[in-house]
């Protein structure tokens, strides 16, 4: 076993730079703003009733009083963060955040593995020129590291950073062909969040190496992913006995029971619905999100990395309790593909749309909530622009690399403008 | 939780009587008693108590007898049979108990909405049981008590056990078993409801009156004048349905009925000011009594201070029995007083300046105020006030009992106690002297979604003369527009909080002093307060608090846009779900210039070329070089 001060020379020069400063800003921001840090941790664009660091501190209590945890309108959290935090509980509140802080420097150290690997191919889809722009695996673990938004994520101590966590493992270890530890990752963050299961299709072509989709890839795959999803379930089911645990987990996910607002389309949507349509559009809405895993994954079968992304993109957009949190997953993997960012082509309303809508969502929730002054429509707008957002970034991403692989098989066409049939 | 019936000690003002001693007659058949108890509380507030009480042996635990109804209204006796009911507590009331300036009242439900509680019979099909219970007492009684469900039922474990648990419990520092109580020959269960948002009215007044044996056409009941009664600062109708038992060895169990009407009148508002107080009070005078009363009396508790009440009716006798802090007990008894044809009243002499604004602050042990704390819509919490001015500890059990759509965070809640001396004293130097307070049994109850209340019931002891702050903090929901109440933005009742504390040697009247005077026969509670310096055994009265009701306004949506949401929202999912399956099923090809001029001449598929979102159409010096 290294010792500590082994590791972390074991770590590249670059990446210790970036890391270190990393961790004194989130460190600093938290001692001297515990204001801020008090703010975010309630606010619905950082936080949902699903990662919320307040209801797992009540189902933790709960807990330990003697409570089921799931027996109440409190808790929706995996059972097994109740002894992980339960651990760090014992330890002063710093630790706990320390913890967090933990948790963004191993999902950059992640990120810096996945660009290591990607940048390291040469395959048929890199071009000579590509080798002119210079992003290094550090710079990409920079992006997710010194996004203000994944400070804030990291400062609200959303508890979706673990499952960020997963979900950028199992593209790592899937992209390395490592199969059994991606599927490993991969149910941890189904267990999590149930929406990262739409990736197993895309992490089966990444670990197996880009080969068509055969029954041998799949079925032990499939093993892998169902034997880990059975343990994880059961051992929660043993450590809390409780039998509202998959209603009051994936219950809630699915049926969208607590409405308290989001960046999300839901919310809204299942307030003002009419009873007897309920049960339609929820089934409706779920599908409508499900639905793309497949053909996203079939169309983009020679790059199932970037398939991913996509998905983690449509997660984000569709899932039934977004934040901010979710989206910085999607856009720290977004470095990883910098070669499509020439062929977007709506770059600036998209940077426009999105601070547009990160400013105006607090403020119309202000005016509703607080002020009086503005209803419930200012926000669901402001969640409109932000889903406008989010459906231009995902169609020009996909425009983008349709275009780029058009070029890869007739360079001749580069830098044309074309039509589509 | 089960009904206690055979121990000989008894608390009073708590609904539940004991064992009695009844002359020998009584036991043989059914017993009525009505009366009236008159307390000027201040300058120009006026208690008024009616207390109308049947005991009937109409029903016997072995069931041997036949059902006889003589002045035990069958309706009751009905209900409480099919639906295997112990006993009932119902009290409807309007207005607040200013506990400040009033001390205790004579029944301790002073909550300003409809209260209920009950024990049922344990068995299979309790819930259908209790829906039927609360079906049968709606319509019973006119109120909405068909608006009881699961969502505001509540079985709090310690505040409504029996009184001599309640005692021990109190008096107690270990944790007690939640088990039910084992004592009882037939296991029972409690269920307590508020329905904080009940109207009083004479629809439901009129019912009540029904079940009295003379209705309103003699006795006290003639004096319930409903334009007087409901123009009161404070009213409070109830009915208490409880088994007890008689004899020394609790060998004979009866049933006991008590119906009882409390009204705080502002004497000053009053249109007439003329020294015949019934007159006063009610607008009407007593001709007769009911003639199946076995008592008929009338109380006045006159204030001793200063000796300016003076009572110019000559009452039948002046009541030694309980002493009663700065009040004298002049009792009238209607039997003897009464005669046909000729109208009774007492006449009393209202002070010009009777300055008393009330009790002395210091007297009243204990006082409970509940607040809403924090601003805006989406995060609130709760501050209770519990203000011990006793010099001894007090223990109480806290009990509250808060809907579903607040989500209460319990690992929030705080009880910090601080010397009152220190309350005063501004904000920094008074946190200097809080201290936590632990709580010795603590009982939560998550609540959920759609369902049962969140119930936090605290046992903890208020150190003497100081305040104890009570903390928790909750989310409001955000509710389906569909669930709303019409007047949304008006916001929802939630029920009082119920204090139940055990007061050791009060200085103020007390619900136990009430429930002597009106009950004087029954040996109903175990602290007599004594006159004698001698007695050793502190005086406890148990008796319950209740807080102020508060108001929650709920976020609301736009309640005119569901269209407007389904339209839009489902617009942006379209949209996605086009483009995207636009791109997923369409590539991008190279054109030779020929396929291009075919495509834009024919008509039908002039559409696809345009597809190309927003781009120039494909130049043809492009289209040579793709070639």
């Amino acid at each position: 076993m290294a010792s500590p001060n082994k590791l972390v020379d074991h770590l590249p020069r670059d990446f210790r730079k970036v890391a270190l400063g990393a961790i004194l800003v989130r460190m600093a921001m938290y001692w001297c703003l515990p204001g801020l840090v008090e703010v975010l941790q309630q606010r619905i664009e950082w936080v949902t009733p699903l990662t919320s660091y307040k209801r797992l501190t009540e189902g933790l209590f709960l807990y330990r009083s003697g409570i089921d945890p799931y027996d109440g309108n409190q808790y929706f959290q995996p059972a097994l963060y109740l002894p992980l935090f339960q651990t760090l509980a014992w330890f002063p509140t710093v630790v706990t955040f320390a913890f967090f802080v933990l948790l963004d420097v191993l999902v950059a150290w992640q990120l810096y593995q996945l660009a290591l690997t990607k940048f390291g191919r040469r395959d048929s889809s890199s071009f000579a020129e590509d080798q002119n722009l210079k992003v290094t695996p550090a710079a990409v673990a920079a992006c997710y590291l010194w996004n203000p938004l994944t400070i804030l994520s990291t400062l609200s101590q959303a508890t979706s950073l673990v499952n960020t966590l997963a979900v950028v493992c199992a593209l790592r270890h899937g992209l390395q062909g490592q199969r059994s530890y991606a599927m490993v990752w991969l149910a941890v963050a189904t267990y999590i969040s149930f929406y990262p299961v739409m990736l197993l299709v895309p992490l089966v072509f990444m670990s197996s190496g880009n080969q068509p989709l055969q029954l041998g890839n799949l079925v032990p795959c499939l093993k892998v992913f169902a034997l880990t999803m059975v343990t994880l379930l059961s051992a929660s089911y043993l450590l809390t006995l409780s039998p509202q645990l998959l209603s009051s987990t994936y219950g809630v996910i699915f049926t969208v029971t607590d409405l308290t607002p989001n960046l999300g389309v839901f919310w809204y949507f299942f307030i003002e619905m009419f009873d007897h349509f309920r049960a339609f559009f929820l089934i409706a809405f779920q599908l409508h999100t499900f639905i793309f895993a497949v053909p996203i994954s079939i169309r983009f079968r020679h790059q199932p990395l970037f398939a991913s992304i996509l998905l983690l993109g449509i997660i984000t957009l569709f899932k039934s309790y977004p934040s901010v949190s979710d989206m910085v997953l999607y856009l720290a993997l977004l470095p990883l593909y910098h070669e499509i960012f020439k062929y977007m082509r709506y770059s600036f309303l998209l940077v426009n749309a999105m601070i547009y809508a990160l400013v105006l969502a607090p403020l119309f929730w202000h005016l509703w909530i607080y002020q009086g002054s503005g209803n419930a429509n200012f926000f669901y707008a402001a969640t409109l622009v932000y889903a406008a957002f989010q459906i231009f970034l995902i169609i020009d991403l996909t425009q983008s690399q349709l275009r780029r692989d058009l070029e890869r098989d007739c360079p001749a066409v580069r830098s044309k403008i074309l039509m589509q049939e | 939780m089960r009904f206690l019936c055979p121990l000989s000690i008894t608390l009073l003002g708590w609904g539940l009587a004991e064992s009695s001693s009844f002359p020998s007659t009584s036991l043989e058949s059914d017993r009525f008693t009505e009366k009236l108890l008159i307390n000027p509380l201040t300058t120009d507030k006026v208690l008024a108590h009616f207390d109308f009480t049947i005991t009937s042996r109409w029903h016997t635990p072995e069931g041997q007898e036949p059902h006889h109804y003589r002045l035990f209204p069958r309706l009751i006796g009905q209900i409480i049979e099919k639906f295997g009911i112990r006993e009932f507590h119902l009290s409807i009331g309007q207005g607040r108990w200013d506990y400040d300036s009033w001390g205790y009242p004579v029944e301790p439900s002073t909550s300003p909405s409809l209260e209920l509680w009950t024990r049922l019979e344990t068995g299979d099909d309790m819930e259908d049981r209790w829906q039927g219970f609360t079906n049968a007492l709606s319509g019973l009684f006119c109120a909405s008590l068909n608006f009881v469900d699961n969502t505001t039922t509540s079985s709090p474990l310690l505040s409504f056990r029996s009184p001599s648990q309640l005692q021990k419990l109190l008096q107690d520092k270990a944790e007690h078993p939640t088990t039910p109580e084992a004592t009882s020959p037939t296991p029972s269960e409690l269920r307590h409801t508020f329905l904080a948002r009940e109207g009083v009215c004479t629809e439901n007044l009129t019912p009540w009156i029904k079940l009295l044996p003379c209705q309103a056409k003699s006795g006290l009941t003639t004096l319930l004048n409903t334009y007087r009664l409901f123009d009161s600062s404070y009213h409070s109708m109830s009915i208490h349905v409880h088994r007890t038992c008689l004899g020394e060895s609790c060998s004979k169990e009866v049933w006991r009925m008590r119906q009882t009407l409390t009204t705080v009148t502002d004497r000053l508002r009053l249109p007439r000011q003329s020294p015949a107080l019934l007159d006063t009070l009610f607008d009407r005078s007593l001709k007769n009594t009911c003639p199946l009363a076995d008592q008929s009396t009338i109380s006045v508790l006159v204030p001793t201070e200063g000796n300016t009440f003076t009572l110019q009716s000559k009452p039948s006798s002046w009541s030694k029995a309980i002493p009663i802090p700065e009040r004298k007990v002049a009792l009238f008894d209607l039997k003897s007083l009464v005669t046909p044809n000729q109208s009774f009243d007492i006449d009393i002499t209202w002070p010009n300046t009777w300055d008393a604004h009330g009790l002395s602050r210091s007297s009243i042990p204990l006082v409970m105020h509940r607040y809403v704390t924090g601003q805006g819509l989406e995060r609130n919490g709760l501050e209770v006030h519990l203000e011990n001015r006793h010099t001894q500890d007090i223990p109480v059990v806290y009990l509250d009992t808060l809907p579903w759509y607040l989500n209460v965070y319990f690992h929030t809640l705080r009880l910090e106690a601080q010397p009152l001396s220190a309350a005063q004293q501004p904000q920094v130097l008074a946190r200097a002297n809080t201290t936590t307070v632990e709580p010795t049994e603590m009982y939560l109850q998550p609540s959920h979604d759609h369902g049962r209340p969140a119930v936090m019931e605290i046992r903890f002891t208020i150190p003497a003369q100081s305040l104890v702050t009570l903390s928790v903090d909750f989310d409001k929901m955000f509710l389906k527009y569909t669930e709303h109440p019409p007047d949304a933005n008006r916001g929802l009742n939630v029920g009082s909080a119920i204090l139940t504390a055990a007061l050791v040697s009060p200085s103020t009247v007390t619900p136990c002093d009430y429930q002597g005077l009106l009950h004087p026969e029954e040996q109903l509670w175990r602290h007599v307060r004594t006159t004698t310096e001698s007695a050793t055994v502190p005086e406890v009265c148990l008796t319950r608090l209740y807080s102020e009701l508060f108001l929650v306004s709920l976020p609301t949506p736009d309640f005119s846009m569901p269209y407007n949401v389904i339209a839009f929202t489902c617009t942006v999912l379209a949209f996605f779900f086009g483009s995207m399956f636009n791109s997923l099923s369409r590539g991008y090809v190279v054109l030779s210039r020929e396929d291009v001029q075919n495509t834009t001449e024919s008509p039908g598929t002039a559409g696809n070329t345009s597809q190309k979102n927003g781009d120039t159409p494909v130049s043809k010096s492009d289209q040579k070089k793709s070639q």
